[in-house]
């Protein structure tokens, strides 16, 4: 028994071995790697839209007109948060409707126009050539848009004083339901 | 006479009116703003479609931003500060290729480390294969000999015979 054979190619099985323990191992962490981006993608594509009852995102906009404006600061007031395009013809069916309501709550209540994927002169144009005297700005990087998860313009959020979403509206708002939703707001 | 001397005139005053229009557009002529303007729409996407770039989008807001952007030539902005402009207005999704900085910085990594992982990975398995090639290609009796110092020479005589004539 002493004499026995050595066993033959010990040592290349052992190099194969360790090379596909490597090459499972790298395997797995580009499955992993992979795995966690696809991951956190699903998670910021599946995050839900602000429904009615929920806290409606703060954000900062800039004015076409003015200084930036600050959602929480407005907090203590119901907040018409309106999204639009000067391309958007629906937005042309509500504008005269908007500023008919803002006219009337100015006093208590805020709006304001969030100005989507526009340029810059047209939104204004837009603005001017409906009256529109409500603090406007321009959605930089559509944050606000991707914040509120629009499905497009217009949309309209009525947020009340302690910041909770109230009011959903996808697609033209009208004046009466603007004001019974604010009358509702400020009893 | 009189003929070569109005069109000599005429065609001065068509000189002067093709130098006035490239001073108001900074000094560059329509021909060099459409090149310049292409190659900034050709490098931007439309906001609102997927994967369709500013210079085929058909969309009037696209037709827009081409405005804005020969306006902007016009007034002296380079390409780079049109492209801030434009990711700074629409975010970073209006470039048609990643940013070099944060997570969008993985769709330029994550290429390389794939090729990298698939270069270790070949590698690995074309040293598995050379390792088991020396096995087959050397003489048996030579392996007997060599990895059997030890065995009583009687023994290995008899095993070479035998593998010879196997062979």
């Amino acid at each position: 028994m002493a004499n026995e054979l050595p066993l033959e190619g010990t040592a290349p099985v052992t190099s194969r071995g360790r090379g596909k323990l490597l090459a499972l191992a790298a395997g797995v962490i580009l499955v992993l790697v992979l795995a966690g981006i696809s991951a956190l993608g699903v998670r910021q594509a599946s995050t839900d839209r602000p429904a009615v009852g929920s806290t409606a995102p703060t954000f900062s906009m800039p004015l076409f007109d003015g200084p930036q404006v600050d959602l929480a600061a407005l907090r203590g007031k119901p907040v018409v948060i309106n999204f639009w395009a000067s391309w958007c013809v629906p937005c042309e069916d509500e504008a005269g409707d908007l500023e008919r309501t803002w006219q009337k709550y100015k006093d208590r209540a805020m709006f304001l126009g969030v100005d989507y994927v526009d340029t810059e002169p047209k939104a204004r144009e837009f603005l001017k050539r409906f009256g529109i005297t409500y603090p406007n700005g321009p959605d930089l990087g559509s944050r606000i848009s991707y914040q509120y998860r629009i499905k497009g313009v217009p949309e309209t959020f009525v947020i009340d004083k302690n910041g909770q979403v109230r009011l959903v509206k996808i697609g033209p708002t009208t004046e009466a339901e603007l004001s019974a939703t604010l009358d509702e707001l400020l009893k | 006479m009189r003929k070569v001397s109005l069109t000599a005139v005429l065609l001065l005053l068509l000189a002067l009116a093709g130098a006035a229009v490239a001073t108001a557009q900074g000094g560059l002529s329509n021909d060099e703003i459409d090149r310049r303007m292409r190659a900034i729409t050709d490098r931007l996407n439309c906001p609102l479609c997927q994967n369709t770039t500013l210079t085929e989008c058909p969309l009037q807001v696209c037709d827009e931003m081409r405005d804005l952007i020969r306006q902007k030539l016009i007034a002296g902005e380079n390409e780079d500060q049109i492209r801030a402009y434009f990711v700074e207005r629409y975010g970073d999704r209006v470039l048609n290729e990643p940013p070099k900085q944060g997570f969008a910085l993985l769709g330029w990594v994550m290429p390389l480390v794939g090729i990298m992982v698939g270069v270790v990975l070949l590698g690995l398995v074309l040293r598995a294969m050379l390792h088991r090639e020396p096995k087959q290609s050397a003489p048996r009796a030579a392996t007997v000999a060599a990895t059997s110092p030890e065995l009583p020479s009687e023994y290995v005589d008899r095993l070479e015979r035998d593998l010879r004539q196997m062979e």
